[in-house]
């Protein structure tokens, strides 16, 4: 619940983040960032010359220039990565100094998926936090190209602490889109949540959110999450801006924010935002959350937002295989020293939620006597919901008979 | 004209017994169709042999009487639970290179199916898939005669399954006074009932949403490439939702039908629905989010089961056609929806095709593997294209009792 009670502002470390696009993909999506959010440093690298020379950020390093030519890595990204690996003094020299790397990424080719790997390697290496935006290619692309992907996502998530995934094919409204439309449309949703994410790093909060609430709650999942940043203006902007939320194509239209274990959520808001306002977004999300979903809500209010209110939320991508251990939560809220609400804190809301339900071996019903249907070790008799720890709203409204 | 034929198929929700005179033209002309809700079935297997006779032979009154028939032998359908798959290369060397002959092919066809299995398995379906005459696997047809090589290898898609459990099956259908003349996996079957040959040209993934059962075919070339399925089905659905909304089995498998729906649509508003009360469970509301949550949770799963099953293979070749969805399951609303969010490809619903008669099979996606188990015998009994016969792989299992 968030309560009336003023605080006096609270003004954030001033952290070190480099935002660094790598290969031609990376690059554009955050071309016009340096010019609405300036506070950070930007920097770009890439096997193709022609494409780093268009980039107008201070620096930018070209990768392979003898081997390559500078004509790129023609979609290896075993070649691209050789060529980062040759040059690792300077991409060390690009690092060195910033607590947070955020790398920005096209996955499928060569320059992304192969220098994306190392370079989040060397920075963790170097004692930042890494955070991996990452975005997958269109189905139509085929097979291997998706494969190629999905492998240079793997790497880059052994040694970021969070990838955030924007794939592409969930952009498309329909199937007459015509391809630049849907390019042109990921280009704005990735660059308007990248933005959203700067501005979540580095502001005033009064009720402050943390880099460290982001790494604790994506830690909580497969550390693979989706972006997305929505606003609205007018009378009636609280509902809007939760109707964009729950009907936006990255959180596969709310059904991420409803199954998602971990949940990080920035609201920015001008001086005539009203303490229902945030009420009743607070509200409406936390109704859909799963019972063990660890939620982080910052809230910060400035008059350069003007009366428009706007969220940036950060939600898990991936199903938790199981909900975390009770005592173990507890001693992870424990950590917490911050404001932020634990809305999915079932005594929170005094509400039966469906974690008190008894797992026990009766929830195979009728399924007892035949044989269980087990794959990967998980008993599908069990019902979904309850392996999963989706929480139901159900509070046992039932007359008698 | 020809003869009529009949088919049986033992399903979780209900026995049903298809009565069709093949015509000339390549329609099924349905001239009676016996349903009958299934007692002593769990999960497509026998759990009371007396039960499931009975059933049996209520349906068979019911389509005799319709068609005005004696039914002797039937076309036993069985479902994917009973089922595993595994894909063997069988391959013959020449001294030189030399013309790839229709011998070579059937030998290398011999080869592919020797498979060494437990004893508790049998082999039910062995199709041959893409032919190699090159080392490197580069070339890939489905007819090698004519060929130049020094080798001609086959992938062949081995589907076997538990003796024990399609025993049951046989001596539940010869229980009730019937022979039976053919076995065929059900996933097979509904794939030959609804998918154009088009469709298996351009590359589909059938899925048969069953009642104890999902089946599924990824056909690609007019192969089936991939076949399988797993033992939860539209039965799990209704056994969640007696979990999670407390309510008897009945109760829960009406509400499922009435109003369940497959996707969870958090902006439309909440709604009540009533329960009445039900032998010794108590009425009351439920809240429709709920229901849906549930239903979502389980479908969304299965459908997850079968994408990570194919893994790769389901991008590989390109799926023109995307997912075709029939069985009961197909019924439930907007499964479609979520089909295509998880396969991210185009789905529809498949009904059985080129059927007249009655009008129950060819508007009902429940009678999609009983056409196709007509149609596959049809299509058997006068060719046999690709080398081998599936009556004639099952005639020693058929005569082990």
């Amino acid at each position: 619940m968030i309560t009336g009670t003023p605080q006096p502002e609270e003004t954030r470390e001033a952290l070190s983040i480099l935002f660094l696009g790598i290969g031609y993909a990376g690059m554009r999506l955050i071309a016009h960032l340096p010019g609405k959010v300036p506070d950070f440093s930007y920097a770009a690298v890439d096997t193709d010359a022609a494409a780093l020379e268009a980039c107008a950020f201070p620096e930018k390093l070209l990768l392979g220039e003898g081997k390559l030519g500078g004509l790129g890595a023609g979609g290896n990204p075993d070649l691209a990565r050789s060529c980062a690996e040759m040059q690792d003094e300077e991409i060390v020299r690009l690092l060195s100094g910033h607590r947070v790397v955020l790398l920005i990424l096209g996955l499928g080719g060569g320059t992304g998926g192969g220098v994306g790997a190392y370079i989040a390697e060397r920075a963790r290496d170097l004692g930042a936090t890494v955070l991996a935006a990452a975005v997958r290619p269109l189905e139509l692309e085929g097979g291997h190209r998706r494969h190629v992907a999905d492998v240079a996502l793997a790497h880059i998530r052994d040694h970021a602490q969070a990838c955030l995934v924007f794939p592409l094919d969930v952009l498309k409204t329909d199937g007459d889109m015509p391809l630049r439309q849907v390019l042109g449309r990921c280009g704005v949703e990735v660059s308007r949540a990248l933005g959203g994410l700067a501005v979540l790093l580095r502001t005033g909060w009064l009720m402050p959110l943390t880099l460290r609430d982001v790494i604790h709650v994506m830690s909580r999942a497969d550390g693979y999450c989706r972006l997305a940043a929505v606003s609205a203006e007018g009378p009636d902007r609280a509902r809007a801006v939760v109707e964009q939320l729950f009907s936006h194509p990255v959180l596969d239209r709310g059904s991420l924010i409803a199954h998602s274990s971990g949940i990080v959520m920035g609201i920015l808001c001008g001086p005539k935002t009203t303490i229902g306002e945030l009420e009743q977004v607070s509200t409406e999300i936390r109704a859909v959350l799963r019972s063990d979903a660890s939620l982080k809500i910052g809230i910060a209010q400035e008059p350069r937002f003007g009366s428009s209110l706007g969220i940036v939320v950060m939600v898990a991508e991936r199903w938790s295989s199981a909900a975390a251990p009770v005592a173990a939560d507890e001693e992870e809220a424990g950590e917490e020293t911050d404001g932020g609400e634990e809305a999915g804190d079932p005594n929170a809301s005094g509400k039966l939620v469906q974690s008190e339900i008894n797992l026990g071996s009766d929830t195979r019903g009728r399924f007892k006597g035949a044989s269980p249907t087990v794959v990967d070790g998980e008993d599908l008799d069990t019902p979904t919901f309850i392996r999963r720890g989706i929480r139901l709203s159900q509070n046992r409204q039932r007359s008698g008979s | 004209m020809a003869r009529a034929l009949a088919a049986l198929e033992i399903g979780t929700t209900e026995v049903r017994v298809l009565v069709a005179q093949p015509r000339e033209d390549k329609h099924i002309l349905i001239t009676g169709v016996g349903i009958v809700p299934s007692r002593g079935i769990r999960k497509g297997q026998v759990m009371d042999v007396k039960n499931a006779v009975t059933c049996v032979k209520q349906a068979l009154a019911e389509a005799e009487e319709q068609a005005d028939a004696s039914i002797q032998e039937v076309l036993l359908v069985c479902s994917g639970g009973l089922f595993r798959q595994i894909v063997n290369r069988g391959m013959v060397s020449f001294p030189a290179e030399s013309v790839v002959t229709d011998e070579d092919r059937l030998d290398a066809i011999r080869n592919a199916r020797a498979v060494n299995l437990a004893p508790e398995f049998e082999v039910l379906h062995a199709i041959p898939q893409y032919f190699y005459t090159r080392a490197d696997l580069s070339d890939g047809v489905t007819n090698p005669v004519g060929m130049n090589g020094t080798r001609l290898s086959v992938d062949m898609l081995i589907l076997y399954a538990e003796r024990m459990g399609l025993n049951n099956l046989v001596t539940v259908a010869e229980e009730a006074g019937l022979d039976v003349y053919d076995v065929a996996f059900g996933g097979l079957c509904s794939a030959l009932g609804v998918l154009t040959p088009s469709q298996r040209e351009g590359g589909a993934l059938l899925i048969d949403l069953g009642g104890g059962t999902t089946d599924y075919v990824l056909y690609q070339d007019n192969l089936p490439l991939r076949a399988g399925g797993f033992a939860v089905g539209g039965d799990h659905v209704t056994h969640d939702i007696s979990i999670g909304l407390s309510l008897s089995t009945p109760q829960a498998e009406r509400l499922k039908r009435k109003h369940g729906e497959a996707m969870v649509d958090l902006l439309a508003r909440d709604r009540k629905v009533t329960v009445p009360p039900d032998g010794g469970f108590r009425g009351g509301d439920v809240r429709s989010r709920d229901l849906n949550t549930i239903v979502h949770a389980r479908m969304q799963e299965t459908f997850e089961l079968i994408k990570s099953a194919l893994g790769e293979e389901l991008f590989r070749r390109g799926m023109r056609a995307g997912v075709v969805l029939t069985g009961g399951g197909a019924r439930v609303p907007r499964v479609t929806e979520l089909a295509s969010q998880v396969f991210e490809m185009p789905c529809h619903i498949g009904l059985p095709k080129d059927v007249s008669g009655l009008s129950t099979p060819g508007d009902n996606p429940e009678f999609a593997a009983a056409t196709g188990m007509i149609r596959h015998v049809l299509q058997t009994d006068t060719q046999s294209p690709r080398g081998f016969s599936i009556r004639n792989l099952f005639k020693p299992f058929l005569s082990k009792k």
